[in-house]
């Protein structure tokens, strides 16, 4: 099913009140895109899985009250960014003990992950979006990986396409600084 | 051509507001980019686990379990100082409440030895009285764990968008073997 049958299909079924049907279509059709936009935040698989479950429980929770002034990928892929961040947060703060720098520990455990597979520059540009605040890796993942519009990743983060683009700009001149150094 | 010269030779065409002002830091931005790509691709490294995305499914309950879990410690220690006001309340009035008929309004068991813990049911305690001692118990980054609870500033609760506080959805998503079980713990 294409994206803009399926999201008619989802309208239809949340117009006539069949949660169930809708809530099923919407998982099969966004499980991998709504996973991998996660698994670039929190990095670590066993935690994207996590993220994932939490992003769906919520997405069932609050999906009577989907008004559908969004598009529906905008709307769960601004819930799964939550979610990704809270995770994030928790996990810091659960942690803060155990390690210093949560991010420096996502980059140490990078070379020994299974479910990587990056070449070595690869790994490189990993570390390098892992010194990045938080929202800011986001959007640079958004915008280099998935290669969305500024306008989409606006309507999920809640940020000005101007904000964005600053962002964006301040994102890709910290990874060049820091590439620099390999 | 006396037509033409009437009409308006002002540019008819607008551009964002500050576009030129940030044309070049747009156009800097752009090429750091693309010598990123060159040098580094964009390409995904992630892999996942043979057959994951197949396999997956959304376990619904597992929400259910979260809070449970993640609300034990305080809710064990509110049903805790419920016990303990109850025994205190039981050796004050005991004695004298067993002559009596039974105190409808009273949350606590009516036999005459207090239950252990272990014996303790949902039906003899009143589950409400534990509402100030959940949101006493948890202040906001705890339950923003939960349902992005945050504090309401008129009553001072910690409630979501929905107006529920911590403790509605507690009982929510909490069934009698879930209370059961925290009281158990005690």
């Amino acid at each position: 099913m294409n994206a803009e049958a399926s999201e008619n299909k989802i309208t239809n079924f949340l117009a006539n009140g069949n949660l169930s049907e809708a809530f099923d279509i919407i998982v099969e059709q966004y499980k991998k895109r709504l996973y991998w936009h996660i698994r670039k935040i929190v990095i670590i698989h066993e935690d994207a899985d996590d993220v994932l479950q939490n992003t769906f429980i919520k997405v069932w929770r609050y999906l009577e009250k989907f008004n559908q002034n969004s598009k529906i990928y905008t709307w769960l892929f601004r819930i799964a960014t939550n979610e990704a961040i809270t995770f994030i947060n928790n996990k810091k703060k659960k942690e803060e003990d155990s390690f210093e720098n949560y991010e420096q520990y996502l980059s140490n455990t990078l070379e020994s992950d299974e479910y990587f597979e990056g070449d070595n520059a690869q790994l490189i540009l990993q570390k390098a979006i892992l010194t990045l605040p938080e929202k800011q890796r986001i959007v640079f993942n958004m915008r280099y990986f998935d290669e969305m519009k500024y306008d989409e990743i606006s309507e999920i983060t809640e940020t000005s396409v101007g904000a964005l683009k600053s962002s964006y700009h301040h994102a890709v001149k910290k990874i060049e600084k820091f590439v620099t150094q390999y | 051509m006396n037509e033409l010269k009437n009409i308006n030779k002002e540019n008819a065409f607008k551009v964002p507001e500050n576009y030129f002002d940030n044309f070049s830091k747009e156009l800097e931005t752009r090429i750091s980019e693309e010598n990123l790509k060159k040098k580094f691709g964009n390409k995904n490294p992630f892999t996942v686990p043979e057959n994951y995305f197949t396999n997956f499914s959304v376990k619904k309950n597992k929400q259910k379990g979260k809070i449970i879990r993640f609300m034990k410690p305080w809710l064990s220690a509110a049903a805790g100082i419920i016990i303990i006001f109850a025994l205190w309340q039981f050796l004050l009035t005991g004695i004298e409440n067993n002559n009596h008929a039974s105190n409808t309004d009273s949350i606590y068991p009516k036999s005459s030895n207090l239950a252990t813990a272990n014996q303790l049911n949902i039906n003899n305690i009143d589950i409400k009285y534990l509402e100030p001692e959940v949101n006493a118990y948890i202040d906001e980054s705890d339950a923003s764990e939960i349902y992005e609870y945050t504090n309401d500033d008129t009553s001072g609760e910690l409630t979501n968008s929905d107006d529920e506080t911590v403790y509605d959805y507690f009982i929510d998503y909490a069934d009698d073997n879930d209370i059961n079980e925290l009281i158990a713990e005690l």
